[in-house]
């Protein structure tokens, strides 16, 4: 892979104890001209993108995309307008709702509001928010993208609002909430390694595939002459955290665990979740950190 | 960009699951719409969609997946990986891309309209990925994308790239999608569903008719492929992706522009070799007008080449649109023939002088351009040729 992929910021916003998110961290706009109006989770990953690019002004932003994953998308929206043309009719289902009800809707408004012009990718699924990250790195490497914008977000769709009388909350977990989790990245050639950096991937979808292996292969894709007993190895299980933020759940904790807290020295962060998939992260945490 | 072969192919359509199929309904004429058939939706303007028959899903029903989308992804996958026949030095590491627009949707409107088992539709609402993890231990990586209608061929092309950046041997990707009522709410919400027949290009095109289906591809080196002979169904020679940043729903000529110039520039051809262009070619007066402007805008002094829209045929199959419309490109290539645009009457003369026919065209070369667009500003174009092409370039 040659040089790494620096990551220069990074925003994390999660639910209040309450499980709602916070005013503090929703852009202010309801509607905008260039959109139209605005849901929770537009509003959300606005006000962390902008987070994000706080004080990266030399970026043009032609060149700059978006990739996010998400695992219940705008799926609040879905069910809002089933439920308005069940009990109310077709004619109150406002026309903007299907747009804004595709999961991809969110890179959309939020590339169109900060007119980021790079490629805008939505990816889906429990570890989305991971695979957006290594989606991004590629888009770079692919020269697509001088900088991209990686991570996730969720608002978990309460289906049990809607069921019929007697139906009890299923969930995999209690604790589902929302969140915000985005990483900056950009081409090492400009921030001269001066910053955390991800220097290799994989991704499988084996039934048990040991760690070592999936090292193993990221250093590899790393082009690079590791020896695999010095990397520091950190195993992120999604069914055992305490609070489940879906897909921002991986980002969110690489971010907490290992981008702003690690030593200095070669990590790798492995993810592995309910399905077969595990995937791998490599990455150089250098001594003097931002 | 160095030229990916596509190697295995399958497709789920209105029509059937094989080329010869698709072809016919491609040419033949004749009209596939009718009423939604899974259930009966009352208060809808229209409810006109061309759905692939009760009797074909039965065909897949023992596919793993609770979704019809799942489903449809086990049969498509399985279907490009079994076609494709790769050896088993190859098969080590092989990733899956596959794109879709209401993947997610449908878990909601399987809980919240069909009553499905709540704990089931919690479980798979956690896991909108499509990638079916039963039928095969992936060794390369796996993902799910959505970029709305641009989603069934922006995931080959990046399939493509991650096959030439050596991430990966071999690569099954495509897209894919089913009808739900919250899609024929959204498109007559939207006033672009329509009674009849979809008529792209004609003066009286008014919207779009709703479809479902999908196709998949296996792609691999074209050097891997022609080491161990394998059945080169065409080459992705060249693509182009652009987010236009504007409106969510209208399209952007300046940022459809974009894909079409990156894609002629990253297969290293002109626009005089393009021989015909599968157009996104919706069947709204917008849609239509917008993408015919863009192509002039890249073309300059060129005239277009033939152009044609599967859309008038299958209907419009959202995250399927952009695979479906590839796999038809791999038909027309093999039969020398572009398709015509079904039901086309009159040529819309406020979009000029348009090489547009009811009829097929004959081919005068081996080099295709495929357009897929989506809601959010996603444009995805790909240029696909046979290996005559290549050759002949070569020299």
């Amino acid at each position: 892979m040659g040089k790494g992929i620096s990551i220069i910021n990074t925003v994390s916003n999660k639910a209040a104890s309450n499980g709602l998110v916070p005013e503090t961290a929703l852009a202010t706009e309801l509607r905008s001209p260039r959109v139209g109006a605005m849901n929770t989770q537009g509003r959300m990953v606005v006000h962390a993108l902008r987070q994000c690019l706080d004080g990266h002004t030399s970026l043009d932003k032609e060149r700059v995309g978006l990739c996010l994953g998400t695992a219940c998308g705008a799926n609040t929206i879905v069910l809002e307008s089933l439920n308005t043309s069940h009990s109310s009719g077709f004619f109150d289902v406002p026309a903007s709702w299907y747009a804004t009800g595709l999961p991809n809707s969110t890179t959309g408004v939020v590339a169109s509001l900060e007119q980021l012009l790079g490629p805008n990718v939505t990816l889906l699924g429990e570890q989305s928010g991971f695979d957006a990250i290594i989606m991004a790195c590629r888009m770079i490497r692919f020269g697509h993208a001088e900088a991209m914008i990686a991570g996730a977000f969720d608002t978990p769709v309460q289906l049990n609002d809607t069921q019929p009388d007697g139906d009890e909350l299923v969930m995999l977990k209690s604790n589902v909430a929302a969140s915000v989790s985005l990483l900056l990245l950009v081409d090492e050639d400009t921030e001269q390694a001066r910053t955390p950096s991800i220097i290799g991937w994989s991704s499988k979808a084996q039934h048990n595939v040991p760690t070592e292996e999936l090292v193993r292969t990221a250093i590899k894709m790393s082009g690079q002459e590791l020896e695999p007993n010095r990397i520091h190895t950190t195993v992120l299980d999604t069914s055992d955290t305490d609070v489940d933020y879906m897909a921002a759940t991986a980002p969110l904790q690489l971010i907490d665990r290992i981008v702003r807290h690690a030593a200095a020295g070669t990590h790798a962060f492995i993810v592995r979740g309910f399905d077969k998939k595990s995937l791998c992260l490599l990455l150089n945490i250098p001594h003097h950190k931002n | 960009m160095k030229s990916v072969a596509i190697t295995g192919s399958s497709i789920f359509a209105p029509n059937g699951t094989t080329s010869q199929a698709l072809w016919e309904s491609l040419v033949d004429g004749i009209p596939r719409n009718s009423k939604w058939p899974r259930r009966e939706l009352a208060g809808y303007p229209t409810n006109n969609v061309i759905a692939i028959p009760e009797e074909s899903w039965e065909q897949i029903t023992d596919f793993p997946g609770i979704t019809r989308s799942q489903k449809m992804a086990s049969f498509l996958t399985r279907q490009a990986l079994e076609t494709a026949a790769l050896p088993s030095t190859q098969m080590t590491n092989v990733g899956c891309a596959l794109g879709t627009t209401t993947a997610a949707a449908e878990i909601v409107e399987l809980a919240e309209t069909d009553k499905a088992d709540l704990k089931e539709a919690h479980k798979i609402n956690q896991n909108a990925d499509l990638v079916p993890k039963d039928i095969y231990d992936w060794g390369g990586p796996t993902f799910t994308l959505s970029t709305a209608c641009s989603s069934g061929l922006l995931a080959p092309v990046l399939a493509a790239q991650m096959i030439n950046s050596g991430e990966v041997e071999a690569m099954v990707a495509g897209g894919m999608d089913v009808l739900l009522e919250y899609t024929i709410c959204g498109f007559n919400s939207l006033r672009v569903a329509v009674e009849g027949q979809c008529k792209p290009f004609d003066q009286s095109r008014m919207g779009v008719v709703l479809s479902e289906g999908g196709a998949c591809f296996c792609l691999e080196k074209l050097e891997e492929a022609q080491a161990r002979q394998a059945n080169i169904q065409g080459l992705i020679v060249g693509y182009g992706i652009s987010c236009d940043g504007g409106h969510p729903t209208a399209p952007s000529a300046e940022g459809i522009g974009r894909a079409i110039k990156q894609a002629l520039t990253s297969a290293n051809v002109e626009p005089s070799d393009i021989a015909g262009i599968i157009a996104h070619g919706t069947g709204t007066p917008t849609n239509d007008k917008i993408e015919v402007e863009a192509l002039r805008n890249v073309f300059g002094e060129v005239p277009l080449p033939p152009l044609t829209s599967v859309k008038s045929a299958l209907g419009h199959a959202q995250g399927g649109a952009g695979s479906i419309a590839l796999y038809a490109a791999l038909a027309a290539l093999e039969r020398g023939y572009l398709p015509g645009v079904s039901h086309l009457n009159e040529i819309d003369p406020t979009l000029g002088d348009l090489p547009v026919k009811a009829s097929p065209i004959v081919l005068k070369g081996g080099c295709l351009m495929v357009n897929a667009f989506g809601f959010g500003g996603n444009n995805c174009v790909m240029i696909v040729a046979t290996q005559q092409f290549l050759d002949e370039r070569k020299h």
